[in-house]
């Protein structure tokens, strides 16, 4: 099945996208000083903004992000680094978990950093 | 209630100042995420999906109304106004940020708390029946049990490093409104022979992967020689403890593995050794514990209070409020109030700043300044006058925490689940909404009658699904939420884990499976059979076969 066939996931759903759904790859972390969840964003920057993620389409790229995470963990700004998947061709999250990650908890539309994806 | 010596006040203060230090050196890069961690964690503050989370112990769910209001102000100064009851009678948070971590327990230490043994592989927060001291049918009050524990384990340095942390519950009374089967060791004040006053000790229950009911290990242990009979349990467990593997390091898998004599025996042998040390507490000093807990100054009372009477007379709904949310007293004239922190569609446990405010001026107004929570992810009022409870019932009505289901099928424990823990698989708290908004009706609520239902969305089962007469695991079957059901577990002296009954069902279609197997249970039952007895009658096969649809 085409990956654009793949019926997409919605946090509000109760779904996760299908494994085959993965597109590219984000880098993802927790900010040191106060938590917060963060992404690289394409200017080697961190983000809280999903939709800025720099997406990683080859192997390559993918080496990049984690070289990023490692710098940045290292200079303590960030923690519990991680590179994750995403939906074909966007930055949004594959998984559920990444999804809640990127907007908030499913149970507080009132305090989600951004709309549901 | 205990209020802290010089010496507790010192060494939370001294605890404070040492994590300001610490938090400082992180921040400024002198170390390093993996030395931190453990320092963080042994004050309770958790890396969560969203930000840190701060877990604050309530020893034995025992809160004044000052740390109550202290709590709400945290909730609002730090938080993003609200805070969550846990099943293990604590408040966590879940918007912290670490540069603000250390004024947030400095706030904690002004009004005696603190995060102190929230986590890691040592003793603890010792919890409690929550209507310890008040309960009418209770031998002792388990508060100056735990308040023993509470000093006995605070900072053990022989107990801080075990196989995997340790919980401790304890009840006063046979009616086991703690859980306490399913804890490492689980103790129950009892008569002994003589009638005197002792424990039967139960040790290696537990819930996670490998749920178990513990164990009686001894029937009767003298009151005095509480602390040498827990150390050698402890001593036993910290020795022979797996610690090559987390999944098999807690004391319910030493104590399945040598089997519940063999435990016994060794810890008999090591009781031998240790009895006559010293540890055993002075009577004197159990004397000092015990004068905090002393009943506060009722009136004298008589039964039956007339404005009770005629107020439930002229409103149905707080009648039916009176029936399941208010609770037999000790002394005539007094009501033990469940606040029932479970409104349909609500968050089970969470409770906003304003709200903890209100129910700590209904604490001061009607209840002697004092709040428990319960590990039902409740808070209780122990110690309300009958002649005010309606009063305190439309005072709750304002905050929306007046709902008639304590104890019922909308009074549901769900741990936090995917949408903040970094350990879930699925979420909890949607399906437990969506359980009570379908079961909203208080009439129809009230006829389905006692009903515990608890969610976890993983297996380390924080929300207790093995013990729930319904139980919920929210599972990750190749990247979909599935809730496989359990039923006939139970919590109380009667403790059972509950038997899965199939495949787990998608989250549309959980709470239908649930309605069906209720709706199966109102068919079947003999007149005034609760469901657990129902199903303890009929079996699994009439709930499996309606929960698929096959009825």
């Amino acid at each position: 099945m085409p990956r654009d066939e793949i019926e997409p996931s919605a946090v509000s759903a109760g779904r996760r996208a299908g494994r085959a759904a993965v597109g590219g790859k984000i880098a993802t972390a927790n900010r040191l000083r106060d938590g917060v969840v963060v992404y690289l964003d394409a200017a080697g920057g961190w983000t809280t903004e999903v939709a800025q993620a720099r997406i990683a389409h080859s192997s390559e790229d993918e080496q990049a992000l984690k070289a990023a995470l490692d710098s940045a963990v290292r200079a303590n700004l960030i923690v519990d680094a991680a590179v994750i998947d995403t939906r074909a061709a966007e930055s949004t999250p594959a998984r559920l978990r990444e999804q809640i990650r990127a907007v908030g908890p499913t149970v507080r539309p009132d305090l989600a950093r951004r709309k549901p994806l | 209630m205990y209020i802290y010596d010089k010496f507790d006040q010192t060494i939370v203060r001294e605890r404070v100042a040492a994590f300001r230090d610490q938090v400082a050196r992180r921040l400024a890069g002198e170390l390093d995420e993996d030395h931190f961690r453990p320092l963080r964690l042994m004050n309770g503050l958790y890396l969560q999906l969203h930000a840190y989370m701060l877990r604050v112990a309530i020893p034995y769910g025992t809160l004044s109304s000052a740390q109550l209001r202290r709590l709400a102000y945290i909730a609002r100064k730090y938080d993003r106004g609200y805070g969550h009851f846990t099943t293990r009678q604590n408040i966590q948070y879940n918007w912290i940020k670490l540069e603000e971590a250390p004024d947030i327990l400095s706030d904690l230490a002004d009004v005696q708390m603190h995060g102190i043994q929230t986590s890691g592989n040592c003793i603890r927060n010792v919890t409690a029946d929550h209507f310890s001291g008040v309960a009418g049918d209770e031998i002792d009050d388990p508060r100056v049990t735990s308040e023993i524990l509470r000093q006995w384990s605070t900072f053990h340095p022989e107990f801080s490093f075990l196989p995997r942390k340790f919980k401790i519950a304890v009840t006063g009374a046979a009616h086991d409104r703690a859980a306490i089967k399913f804890h490492d060791i689980g103790i129950q004040v009892v008569r002994g022979p003589d009638g005197e006053v002792g424990y039967a000790i139960y040790a290696g229950g537990g819930m996670g992967r490998t749920p178990v009911v513990a164990p009686l290990i001894r029937g009767y242990l003298p009151k005095a020689e509480l602390l040498s009979y827990v150390e050698a349990i402890l001593r036993v467990y910290n020795r022979y403890g797996r610690r090559d593997n987390i999944y098999k390091a807690r004391i319910k898998i030493l104590v399945r593995e040598i089997g519940a004599a063999e435990f016994t025996r060794q810890v008999e042998e090591e009781w031998k050794l240790i009895r006559t040390t010293g540890v055993n507490l002075p009577a004197a000093e159990e004397a000092r514990i015990r004068r905090f807990f002393a009943p506060p100054p009722y009136d004298t009372i008589a039964e039956p209070v007339a404005s009770l009477t005629q107020a439930k007379a002229a409103s149905p709904a707080f009648a039916r409020w009176i029936e399941t949310n208010v609770h037999t007293h000790k002394v005539p004239g007094y009501a033990i109030v469940t606040i029932s922190l479970k409104p349909p569609g609500g968050i089970p446990g969470d409770a906003s700043a304003e709200q903890m405010e209100a129910i700590a001026d209904l604490a001061d107004r009607y209840s002697f300044a004092e709040i428990r929570v319960s590990h039902i992810q409740n808070l209780i009022l122990p110690n309300v006058k009958q002649a005010d409870l309606f009063a305190i019932w439309q005072a709750l009505g304002k905050i929306g925490f007046a709902d008639a289901n304590a104890g019922l099928i909308g009074d549901i424990i769900a741990c936090p689940g995917l949408d903040y823990c970094a350990l879930a698989n699925a979420r909890s708290i949607p399906i437990s909404q969506a359980i009570s908004e379908r079961f909203a009706d208080p009439a129809r609520s009230a006829e389905i009658g006692p009903l515990q239902i608890k969610i976890s969305g993983c297996i380390n089962a924080c929300g207790h699904h093995h013990a729930g007469h319904i139980g919920i695991l929210g599972v990750d079957r190749a990247g979909e939420e599935l809730y496989q059901i359990t039923l006939g577990g139970a919590a109380d002296q009667t403790a059972e884990i509950g038997a899965l009954i199939g495949p787990g069902f998608k989250s549309a279609d959980a709470v239908d499976a649930i309605e069906r197997i209720v709706d199966t249970y109102l068919k079947l039952r003999q007149p005034g059979e609760e469901f657990l007895v129902a199903y303890r009658r009929l079996g699994q096969a009439p709930f499996k076969e309606a929960a698929y649809g096959r009825a």
